[in-house]
């Protein structure tokens, strides 16, 4: 029986061992410093399986102290069932303050949202990426498209999306729009809505990316430029919501997801659902909002 | 040889990353440290040792430039890390008032891999956002900057920075720089200086 207290939890703090948490720090920073490049790292064993936000939960416990306050979302909600299961353990490996409060947080986690609501420079926005390589729809082998980014090749990425937009109609991709971050790199922002994209660009908050199954560590930071990539005559567009209101809030102006109701009719509502609970009963949070071009 | 047994491995090293952290995201911004009671040999200042303890272990290699008091055991003997010479240290300790050739053998890493590239960790005078009488009037720019950043500083040899100018002018290549001062009353602070800072300095 060891009789110093500090060792007697049968974790260590935040549940990753010191130098592998040194290790995430290391090449962390490095991401940071290189903004848009991903960082190969060692991503540990974890108890969930890699692809279910390993890589997010690595970052907020490398970075996480007795002092952080935390929030996780998953697709936009405090309340899923992704999001509770990990606030739960990074509550119960760290003793750490957790909220709904976007704006009371100071590590934010999140799967597919940006918030809604602009994140301050005493905040840091955690993302989990399930593919950090935004290449590899055009080119299948690591070792090639390390070799593209290193010389800046991305002369594929823009033929894809050409050829996106001459078959289809427009070169719009559901999600995970690709960004170039410090006129430099193509990065993934995540599967993000397209609505969220302008927000990561000279934004107030760091944005780290993790990607536990891949490996990879990726940064954009504060008041870096990131552009969404466009042709010169087709623009970049958020999604519209023509029309549309929040039918829990009465609200519009904010990402809205679809609810189909079983009579086959169907209403929407906001995604991030701590800005709808905002919305609902105060007044409005300040917003980034972006204008599509005409 | 000195053990620093105050220091909590897990507690203090995650507060001064984050700092590190901040520091690197807002390159210029002089962020503190909080301070804990080492005895470091007369050429490491708390900054770097703290920054040394934060991020340094078994699987890391550094060196130190022209510091004979032991700083290289003393560092060694706290993180375990592995001394190595300047071209293959990823941890590079250094004096600001230095003559630049260091710079010249240290690792910048590789087009396929510009991680790899070392960090360089710079004991300077001071720093403060305010004008310093017979010290250097640092402008910044690039990310994590809001427009353009100003720094001042005291005992940093301006070829130094030259010398980093030349070595950061093929991004994504380059080195990324920890500027560290302890003020009067002993307490360590940090100013990041990535790779991607753009630089220009006049003295003042």
């Amino acid at each position: 029986m060891i009789e110093n207290k500090k060792f007697q939890s049968s974790y260590n703090y935040g549940f990753i061992d010191e130098s592998t948490k040194k290790e995430i720090r290391r090449k962390t920073l490095k991401a940071v410093c290189i903004p848009g490049y991903q960082v190969p790292y060692s991503s540990p064993e974890m108890p969930i399986s890699r692809g279910w936000g390993t890589g997010g939960l690595h970052l907020t416990l490398s970075l996480i102290g007795k002092s952080d306050v935390f929030k996780i979302i998953d697709q936009g909600s405090d309340a899923s069932v992704n999001a509770c299961n990990l606030r739960q353990f990074v509550k119960m490996m760290t003793g750490c303050e957790v909220t709904f409060d976007t704006a009371e947080a100071t590590i934010i986690q999140s799967r597919h949202r940006v918030p809604e609501e602009i994140l301050t420079d005493q905040q840091i926005l955690v993302l989990q990426v399930p593919q950090p390589e935004v290449l590899r729809g055009v080119e299948r082998y690591e070792f090639r498209t390390r070799q593209m980014h290193a010389e800046a090749d991305y002369a594929k990425m823009w033929v894809s999306l050409y050829e996106a937009y001459v078959r289809f109609g427009t070169m719009m991709r559901g999600s995970g729009y690709p960004i170039k971050v410090n006129r430099r790199y193509i990065a993934t922002p995540s599967p993000i809505p397209r609505w969220d994209v302008p927000n990561l660009s000279m934004a107030n908050c760091l944005y780290l990316f993790g990607a536990g199954r891949e490996k990879r560590i990726h940064a954009i930071p504060p008041y870096t430029r990131v552009e969404p990539l466009e042709f010169e005559d087709v623009k970049f567009r958020v999604e519209d919501f023509p029309g549309i209101r929040c039918s829990a809030s009465g609200q519009d102006r904010a990402f809205m997801d679809e609810i189909f109701d079983d009579d086959g009719g169907r209403k929407h509502v906001i995604n991030d659902s701590n800005f709808m609970d905002k919305v609902k009963s105060g007044p409005r949070p300040p917003q980034r909002l972006f204008t599509n071009p005409r | 040889m000195v053990r620093e047994t105050a220091y909590d491995e897990v507690f203090d090293s995650q507060k001064h990353y984050r700092c590190i952290l901040d520091s690197m995201a807002r390159p210029g911004k002089i962020n503190r440290l909080e301070p804990v009671e080492l005895a470091p040999p007369p050429g490491l200042n708390r900054a770097s040792s703290l920054a040394a303890f934060a991020l340094l272990d078994g699987d890391t290699t550094f060196e130190t430039v022209q510091m004979e008091h032991g700083e290289a055991s003393y560092l060694a003997a706290n993180t375990r890390a592995v001394r190595t010479g300047v071209d293959d240290a990823a941890f590079i300790f250094a004096d600001g008032n230095q003559s630049p050739d260091m710079l010249e053998a240290a690792n910048c890493g590789t087009l396929t891999y510009p991680d790899t590239a070392a960090t360089l960790v710079l004991q300077i005078s001071t720093a403060s956002p305010q004008p310093l009488t017979g010290g250097l009037g640092l402008s910044l720019e690039g990310p994590g900057i809001e427009g353009t950043g100003s720094l001042f500083v005291r005992g940093l040899n301006p070829d130094l920075l030259l010398a980093l100018q030349a070595r950061n002018a093929e991004f994504p290549l380059g080195l990324d720089t920890i500027l560290t001062f302890e003020d009067e009353a002993a307490i360590p602070y940090v100013v990041g200086l990535p790779r991607t800072a753009r630089v220009s300095w006049e003295s003042c």
